[in-house]
């Protein structure tokens, strides 16, 4: 995935926002269909096997709340069945259905997000701008392992001083307490280590890995152009639909759909480049 | 003109009654290298925070502090960064980021540097260190030399004139100290940095050093090397902070400052004996204490093995050590033995009796106990004293307590909280911690880091006194000079096994790179000699003869 990796961090995470913003508010199948898709299709091109008990638990998701929806909400005009004296409808269980696609296509496109998006990207959007709150995210960062790492060895010297191994509320808050005042301790050294170092001698600065260039403002103008012509046509109720009392006829849009399902696969254009460039590419031979 | 200079020094703590510094005065000239030595507790990190005015502990400071011919109160934040950088003995301490990359610029954002800059000033010095390949890992992952590595380097790309350094090998092992200290006469000699280094272990730095500034009591006396030497060879006291090279000289009247130099005139003067070491017999009758038996054990179920097919025995009343490189798996090594971690295949035996068969906490009741590295660890109370109570009430007694109080001389120590004792007390109550669960055997993991020689001394020797009473005692360590004094036997732990488990004298008369200079002076003319002190002796009796 290293040709996704080259953009500046603001347009993956640009990209994202973009995606995700449709894909959360829309009941729309057509825009829900796509989301999934580029969701799966990206997912498993990332992260090829890795990505298989994340695609069981979203379509467990997605059959839950199909199955589910039906039973509490009665609403429609198609009645398959009766559970008891209730009405089972069609129309509940495709909105049960939308729900679980909608659900399960936010946690896909986070899976994708995870993988593209690392905790050095957001410092650097942050960095720029707000170069305090970079360094504050940086240093929860690195406390929240030292603490988890503290608490382990705090535990495992108190197994071997003869303390009980026996889970209880006592003994976690005895190891947290001592725990917490280590670190405690540490942070005034640490505080020290600052100032000696010149924090707040001067406004800080960000040291940038990367800078935005000419194709991270290509890439960043296509996403927001595709975006800003669905919510458009959103806006226009072009892409509206209802599931009561009757499935909507309505709610295809060829370029609202269109655009949305090339705003999804987009990546694909860099990942398919990125593979062809490995297999031709004499250095790669 | 003096680029450090410090005039009647005087310093008290908030809250206390006694100076911790009185009168000290020294100056250093520009690229010199300083060693201040002393023991635990003199003074050496509090002289030197004083000299950093950011890091400088509250209290009553009298005297002059001259840093680049202007007064220290005079230097803003932004000269004083420029000029001076301090790099703590605890690398935990000085990280402040998240991420290698983010923690070597942080000092130059500070400073307003614009992103290129930083980045071109951050990759020459990481390229000069040879930190590359770390570059890019969260800190947190890193090992203890790989943390003062980056430590250091973070120091050196503000470009100060003047590094501080307190104690920087106190988390390395042997190889990666002689690694560090040849950085730092480099950053010297080409960078013409001037170093003031407070060290307990000063063997590497020792030839290279200009002055010597030993604090007792909070008193300073300076000496150049010569009038060091000189002065330890009057003193004893003073010998434990001079190259083991230079110490077994003494009694001939010669110095040498190398290894190499001390064999030469140690063969010059003797007879070259063959080359087949006198070694210490181990005694084979004693039943066997503790066994491992093919044990693997790795923390993740894709990772790899940290401990593979290791086997060791251990005997009743044995003292024996395992040596080892930063981050080999030693301390995973000893957790596992003393049932902390579990392993995924392989058997423990202790005293006869399969690990697995010690029900609840009876396997810590009277037969096994552990220190970890940091001995504050074992220590959960707000007091020491709460903390024996504690331990007593968990083992139904507490008879004993009040022996091991008199007899470690810690009844001032318990109404203390743990986090306030030095290196030597905190090591002294949680072996008094540890005994009171009456232990078999006894693992401690790097149990003479951070002490002077003489605390050292007494660890060692009460190590040596409980095994005489029977007790079995495991220790890995970097320190390889303690485990030739004190250990029975020794091993190399690498790979995930224990290599070559065998008497001490003949582990070290065998290794090149992890044995004690005393071992590699001795090698040729008093074959089996490993440590400085029976250098020593052999020396004098030859001499005598």
């Amino acid at each position: 995935m290293c040709y996704l990796k080259t953009f500046d961090p603001t347009v993956p995470m640009t990209y994202f926002l973009c995606v995700m913003s449709i894909c959360v508010f829309t009941v729309n199948p057509y825009l829900q269909v796509c989301a999934l898709t580029g969701g799966v299709v990206l997912l498993v091109s990332i992260k090829k096997k890795e990505s298989l008990k994340l695609l069981a638990v979203c379509a467990l998701i997605m059959a839950v709340m199909a199955v589910t929806n039906p039973l509490f909400v009665h609403r429609g005009m198609t009645e398959l069945f009766y559970v008891g004296k209730q009405p089972y409808t069609l129309e509940a269980l495709l909105y049960g259905l939308s729900l679980g696609c909608s659900i399960a296509s936010l946690l896909i496109w986070f899976g994708v997000w995870s993988a593209l998006i690392t905790q050095d990207e957001i410092l650097a959007v942050f960095g720029k701008r707000m170069p305090k709150t970079a360094l504050v995210i940086s240093m929860i960062l690195g406390f929240i392992p030292k603490l988890h790492s503290k608490y382990t060895r705090l535990l495992h010297a108190f197994y071997a001083g003869g303390g009980t191994r026996r889970k209880s509320l006592k003994r976690t808050a005895m190891i947290f307490t001592a725990c917490l005042a280590y670190e405690a301790e540490q942070v005034i050294d640490i505080s020290l280590s600052m100032k000696a170092r010149g924090y707040g001698s001067k406004s800080r600065t960000y040291s940038q890995r990367r800078h935005f260039r000419k194709k991270d403002a290509a890439a960043l103008a296509f996403s927001l152009a595709l975006c800003i012509t669905c919510y458009v046509l959103i806006g226009s109720r072009r892409l509206d639909y209802w599931y009561y009392p009757r499935l909507s006829t309505q709610g295809f849009d060829a370029l609202g759909v269109g655009s949305y399902f090339l705003l999804c696969l987009s990546p694909m254009y860099y990942i398919i480049k990125e593979k062809l460039l490995w297999r031709y590419c004499p250095a790669a031979s | 003109m003096e680029i450090l200079s410090c005039s009647k020094l005087k310093f008290r703590y908030n809250g206390s009654r006694n100076h911790t510094l009185h009168d000290v005065t020294f100056d250093v000239q520009p690229s010199q290298v300083v060693l201040v030595v002393g023991k635990t507790g003199s003074g050496k990190t509090t002289l030197l925070k004083l000299l950093k005015k950011e890091i400088a502990p509250a209290g009553e400071l009298c005297g002059e502090i001259n840093i680049n011919g202007k007064p220290q109160n005079e230097l803003s934040l932004l000269e004083s960064t420029r000029t001076l950088s301090y790099i703590s003995q605890d690398p935990h301490t000085q990280t402040v980021t998240h991420k290698v990359s983010s923690e070597l610029a942080f000092g130059l954002e500070n400073l307003g540097t614009n992103s290129r800059e930083i980045l071109g000033r951050v990759g020459e010095m990481a390229t000069y260190l040879g930190i590359e390949d770390i570059y890019d890992r969260p800190i947190h992952n890193l090992s203890g030399g790989q943390k003062q590595l980056c430590c250091l380097c973070s120091a050196l790309v503000q470009s100060p004139k003047i590094l501080l350094l307190d104690e920087p090998a106190a988390q390395l092992d042997p190889i990666g100290t002689s690694k560090l200290f040849s950085l730092l006469v480099r950053l010297n000699s080409e960078l013409g940095i001037t170093l003031v280094i407070a060290e307990h272990r000063p063997r590497e730095i020792f030839p290279y050093c200009d002055k010597i500034i030993l604090l007792e009591n909070g008193r300073a006396k300076c000496y150049d090397k010569q009038s060091f030497i000189a002065a330890a060879a009057d003193d004893p006291a003073l010998q434990g902070y001079i190259p083991p090279c230079t110490r077994t000289l003494l009694p001939l009247g010669k110095t040498a400052l190398y290894v190499r130099d001390a064999k030469n005139i140690l063969e010059q003067t003797f007879d070259k004996k063959p080359d087949k070491p006198t070694l210490v017999k181990q005694d084979k009758n004693k039943p066997l204490a503790f066994k491992a038996n093919d044990l693997y054990f790795r923390y993740s179920p894709n990772g790899k093995d940290v401990v593979d097919c290791l086997d060791v025995c251990v005997k009743q009343g044995e003292f024996f050590a395992a040596v080892g490189s930063n981050g080999c798996g030693k301390t995973t090594m000893l957790k596992l033995f003393c049932g902390i971690l579990r392993p995924w295949q392989g058997k423990i035996t202790i005293n006869g009796k399969n690990i697995k068969a010690y029900k609840g906490n009876t396997l810590y009741r009277e037969n096994v106990a552990y220190m970890p590295q940091d001995p504050c660890e074992l220590f959960v109370s707000p007091t020491v004293g709460q903390e024996f109570e504690n331990t007593c009430k968990f083992m139904g007694q507490t008879d004993t307590l009040d022996e091991l109080v008199r007899t470690f001389d810690i009844e001032p120590l318990l109404d203390m909280n743990p986090y306030d004792l030095s290196g030597g007390e905190i090591q002294k109550c949680a072996l008094v911690k540890l005994l009171l669960t009456k232990p078999e055997i006894l693992f401690l993991d790097e149990p003479g880091k951070g002490l002077d020689p003489a605390a050292k001394a007494l660890l060692g020797n009460t190590l040596t006194r409980l095994c005489e009473q029977g007790k079995t005692v495991i220790i890995a360590t970097h320190d390889l000079d303690f485990a030739a004094e004190y250990a029975h036997t020794c091993a190399l732990f690498f790979d995930g096994k224990i290599h070559s488990k065998t008497v001490a004298n003949e582990f070290f008369s065998h290794n090149n790179f992890y044995t004690t200079d005393a071992s590699r002076i001795a090698r040729s003319v008093f074959p089996g000699v490993t440590t400085t002190a029976a250098l020593e002796k052999a020396v004098k009796e030859s001499e005598r003869r």
